[in-house]
């Protein structure tokens, strides 16, 4: 008996190796993975070192009120005189932390939503998933605007929204994909011999998800750090805290268009943006690897092209 | 009739997810922690009348059950009870905020589908040309830009040609009247902003979904019989490829609907277009629970209406749907 | 003159990664009015590519030698533009696969009417006009070069799908049901209807590809006379590519042997199956499954060369059960080892093979 699990367990093993080796793979091959990882690296050593990096105070005056882009100041200042660079770099910290920690949340629920509905089936199955339609269909944003306000401005309820709002998404992948690798021979003979379900989901159906759900992870932080920026741009953020999104909220406020003040909007959007792309292009390059779509086009712009050759005319045989 | 089946579930699948949207409604403003729209101390302005009426409009000195039935009751007679901010009706706010916002989200998100299928289509048949990789890295480009940041930057960059804030010349009427066409000329060069706005935030990623639906496409083994048949490549693509690759593109449409009322919000909210999304707005910073829940309400409808009529578009294009 | 003359034809795929995928190495063969002519071999030998660079149906990262003469003229000279004209007019293709090759959100009638609406269709001009059908049919494929201005009931819809229902009934499904989509057809009526759209502009060489596989036996059979029977009404040339070495015999006057893009035997059928000459043909014979195991069960140990890289001396020769020296060094080539008026003789070739082995004064 321990032969045939240890055996559906290499298999897997096998499988999911080659699997992840897949994602290495794709991030050495592909440009645009490469790029989409170095993005995100870049942010996140930027988000752990910037009490060190931050070159000037988040809260104290340190230049004239939206003095523009200078040597001392490269990114100049805002409305209250504060080094835009030091706020960009110090609200990246909070945009990252709520970014990620909403993910993490919303992936655990996703994965184990999706985990037990596609594995168990039935009514669980139909339970959660009326569950996921609802949020499926519902106005993210609309409804994080409610629950925030009902809940009150702070760090955690956005995290708390986020992950409430961005979890239905994995759970309606992993669910598809669970369904179908349940149905494989290794896993139908380990339960066969009796291994109890919570082996057979950890050893069996956890590494077969896994790819997938990491490149859900990248596409759902780029999603959430998305929401952030929207509700702290909505002024349902804490306004003491300082956030790429807030940035973008003060500059508005403080009507940073009409004076003329672009550094206080352009750098921030950019670095928003940047970042977003970046798990675009990471997650979507992921998805690719793992779902590859190599078939060639029967039409094209471009046409097959004609060769001319030494034996071209009558007479060849 | 062909599926009939399909039709009707779809539609019982509405009314049960806005029968949900209704009851998660009710609880999220009265059972929940906070009980805003029942704590009337948090009524701005409320006269002991005013909180008398609504208390026994609303069943507050009810159990939570009965106010519940109560809630259902006056729904369902379009009641969706007082503004705490203008004592008007709140469905009667909601219906003029809805009219102004149909059009421009709608041209919006109709340019959005347009350009993004269009240039879906070119970079899919120019597949691997200097155009193709222009046209890709411009969608994904503008499908991370955030919309608020998108809105401020041509707010920048076009502030000065175009206005930016309102639907229509607040002084346009007070120095006689306004002709017709003139107002509509006013509402139109009003609505280029938040409109040009929504359509970047929204099609980049119509066009990266269209590419990769035509490229399937493209593969599929009918478009080579199409070829064998002579059909010039004009005929093929219009009448044996688009339509094939439309399909994913319905999903995607009723997808994102809710990223779209999404977007519709921020952009509402820069241009002060006097919409649906700037009354939720405003209806939270005037602590105005009634006119926030039913706005909320009517966002949430109007997007499972829009996901049906998808679902329903789905099924005309599709004709293997049968069930 | 025959009809079709492929003549050294020779294609290329450029691969993603870089290098060039040689598939189809100087095939040659002919094609007289009315003959069938059988092309097998082992999966991935270049069959379909073949037939495919014959009607100019290659994807984009193809590059294609060689001449297809139809009555004469090189119908690949001009690229895809100076094929066009031909495609379905003169030349028809049933393609592999009966699941895919119907758009399944058009119904089935409208696809077999959409070519006879653009090329129209020599009947419904015999019908219209009163002409002949042969005058006409012969105007008519000279006249397709320019606009196919030669075939009358051009454009008109409804006639074109009058046409297409007595197409329908004429492969055995009734004209009614051409309104429906093509998954609600069976595998086997799937088939029938591409080979009637094949039908709809009166051909005069239907390439067929593999048109059996994926389909039950006893619809296999069914398709089978069906395409004979066709063949035979119109006096239609048919190229018939297959697994199924017994349906060749049955079907074919003479077949052609492929083997890593190349034809390694041919001839007439009879001469082919009974003085095999090619040790692959042989072995190929031995293989043939039985009639009810898988289509794509044909194994002879080992397996074909990659088709990236070149290879010096015979291609076979590492699953060759009768090498000899030669074989190593120099490439065999096609050489005719029995005509018309005996072997090795002058004449009409009626057999010829690829195989050092056979070399006059080679090891028996
Ligand atoms: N578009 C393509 N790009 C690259 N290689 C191809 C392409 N199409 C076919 N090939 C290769 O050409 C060879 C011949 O394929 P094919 O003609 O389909 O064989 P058959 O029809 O005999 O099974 C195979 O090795 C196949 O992998
Ligand atoms: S040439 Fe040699 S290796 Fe090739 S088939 Fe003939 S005998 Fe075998
Ligand atoms: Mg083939």
């Amino acid at each position: 008996m321990s032969a045939i699990a240890t055996e559906g367990g290499s298999l897997t093993g096998t499988v999911s190796r080659a699997r992840s080796g897949l994602i290495r793979q794709a991030i050495i091959e592909r440009k645009a993975a490469a790029l989409g990882l170095g993005i995100i690296v870049f942010f996140v050593v930027l988000a752990v070192a910037a009490p060190l990096i931050a070159p000037y105070s988040t809260t104290a005056r340190t230049c004239a009120v939206f003095a523009p882009p200078s040597g001392s100041h490269w990114l100049g200042c805002d409305d209250g005189g504060i080094d835009m660079l030091s706020e960009i770099i110090s609200g990246g910290r909070i945009s990252l932390i709520i970014g990620f920690a909403a993910t993490l949340i919303a992936m655990l629920i996703g994965g184990g939503v999706g985990i037990l509905s596609g594995y168990f089936g039935r009514w669980l199955d139909t339970t959660l998933m009326r569950i996921t339609d609802y949020l499926l269909v519902i106005p993210d944003l609309a409804f994080a605007m409610v629950i925030a306000d009902v809940w009150g401005p702070s760090l955690s309820h956005v995290i708390g929204v986020i992950a409430i709002l961005e979890w239905a998404t994995t759970a309606r992948i992993i669910r598809a994909q669970v369904m179908s690798v349940k149905e494989r021979v290794y896993i139908k003979r380990a339960r066969s011999i009796g291994a109890s379900h919570l082996r057979i989901i950890g050893r069996h159906i956890l590494p077969q998800v896994g790819p997938l759900l990491m490149a859900n992870t990248v596409l759902t932080i780029a999603v959430a750090i998305y929401l952030e920026t929207a509700l702290a741009f909505l002024g349902l953020e804490d306004p003491t805290t300082t956030t790429w999104g807030t940035i973008l909220e003060h500059a508005f406020d403080r009507a940073a268009v009409s004076a003329g003040a672009w550094w206080a909007i352009v750098p921030d959007g950019i670095v928003i943006t940047l970042l977003i792309m970046g798990c675009f292009l990471l997650g979507q390059a992921i998805e690719d690897a793992l779902n590859p779509r190599l078939r060639v086009a029967h039409l094209s712009s471009r046409r097959w092209a004609l060769r001319p050759l030494a034996g071209r005319g009558p007479g060849a045989i | 009739m062909r599926g009939a089946d399909y039709v009707i579930r779809r539609i019982g699948f509405a009314l049960l997810t806005i029968f949900i949207a209704i009851t998660i409604n009710f609880f999220l403003f009265r059972v929940l922690p906070g009980n805003i729209v029942s704590d009337l101390a948090r009524v701005p302005h409320a006269t002991p009348q005013l909180r008398h009426a609504l208390t026994v409009e609303f069943g507050l000195d009810r159990p939570k059950w009965e106010q519940y039935l109560i809630y259902l009751r006056e729904l369902v007679h379009g009641n969706m009870g007082i503004s705490f901010a203008s004592q008007q009706p709140v469905s009667q706010l909601l219906f003029n905020d809805l009219k102004n916002t149909i059009p421009m989200v709608a041209i919006g998100t109709l340019g959005a589908i347009v350009v993004g299928i269009g240039t879906g289509i070119l970079s899919a048949w120019r597949r691997s040309s200097a155009s193709d990789h222009v046209s890709t890295n411009l969608a994904i480009a503008f499908y991370a830009f955030p919309t608020q940041f998108l809105g401020l930057m041509l707010l920048i960059l076009l502030g000065g040609l175009l206005p930016t804030s309102g639907m229509e010349n607040p002084y346009a009427g007070v120095f006689g009247p306004q002709s017709t066409v003139a107002r509509f000329q006013d509402i139109g060069l009003h609505l280029i902003l938040p409109a040009l706005t929504l359509l970047l935030t929204l099609y980049g990623e119509f066009t990266l979904i269209m590419r990769s639906s035509m490229l399937e496409t493209l593969g599929e083994d009918y478009v080579l019989t199409a070829r064998a048949k002579g059909l010039s490549d004009r005929r093929i693509i219009a009448r044996h490829v688009v339509r094939n690759a439309l399909l994913p593109i319905a999903t995607l449409v009723a997808l994102s609907i809710g990223w779209i009322v999404g977007g519709a919000i921020l952009v509402e909210y820069i241009f002060s277009w006097p919409g649906i999304g700037q009354a939720l707005w405003l209806a939270i910073n005037q602590r105005d629970y009634p006119m926030l829940q039913g706005g909320f309400l009517i966002l949430a409808v109007s997007v499972v209406v829009l996901n049906l009529l998808a679902d329903l578009a789905y099924f005309k294009l599709d004709p293997r749907i049968s069930e | 003159m025959s009809l079709l003359e492929v003549r050294d034809l020779n294609v290329w795929f450029s691969l993603p990664g870089g290098g060039e995928l040689h598939a189809v190495q100087g095939v040659s063969f002919d094609l007289g009015p009315g003959e069938r002519f059988g092309l097998v071999g082992e999966s991935g030998c270049g069959k379909t590519t073949s037939i495919l660079a014959m009607m100019g149906l290659l994807p984009p990262n193809a590059s294609v030698s060689g001449e297809v003469r139809l009555a004469g003229t090189d119908i690949l000279a001009g690229g895809e533009d100076s094929v066009r004209p031909h495609r379905w007019t003169d030349l028809a293709m049933v393609f592999q696969g009966a699941m895919n090759a119907l758009n399944p959100v058009r119904n089935v009638i409208g696809q077999i009417a959409e070519p006879i609406m653009l090329h129209g269709s020599v009947s419904m001009a015999a019908e219209g006009g009163g002409a002949s059908m042969a005058a006409e049919g012969g105007g008519a494929s000279m006249a397709a070069g320019g606009g196919g201005a030669g075939r009358g009931g051009r454009g008109s819809a409804a006639a074109a799908r009058k046409r297409a229902g007595e197409l329908l009934e004429l492969v055995g499904i009734p004209a009614a049901a051409g309104a429906r989509f093509p998954h609600e057809f069976s595998g086997g009526m799937r088939q029938r209807a591409a080979i009637a759209m094949a039908l709809a502009c009166e051909p005069k060489v239907l390439l067929a590809d593999e048109p059996t596989t994926a389909l039950d036996v006893m619809v296999q059979a069914q398709i089978t006379d069906l395409l004979v029977r066709l063949c035979e009404e119109f006096g239609l040339a048919l190229v018939l590519v297959t697994h199924d070495l017994p349906v060749v015999a049955q079907v074919c006057q003479r077949a052609a042997v492929m083997y890593a893009g190349e034809i390694v035997e041919t001839g007439t059928t009879d001469s082919l199956f009974h003085s095999t000459r090619h040790p692959y043909t042989r072995l190929l014979f031995a293989a043939t499954p039985d009639l009810y195991a898988d289509d794509d069960v044909m194994s002879i140990p080992g397996a074909p060369p990659r088709l990236d890289e070149p290879v010096t001396g015979c291609p076979f020769l590492p699953r060759c059960d009768s090498v000899v020296d030669r074989c190593a060094t120099e490439r065999p080539l096609l050489r005719v080892v029995a005509s018309a008026n005996g072997a090795g003789e002058a004449g009409e070739a009626v057999h010829a093979a690829a195989c050092h082995r056979d070399d006059a004064g080679g090891t028996p």
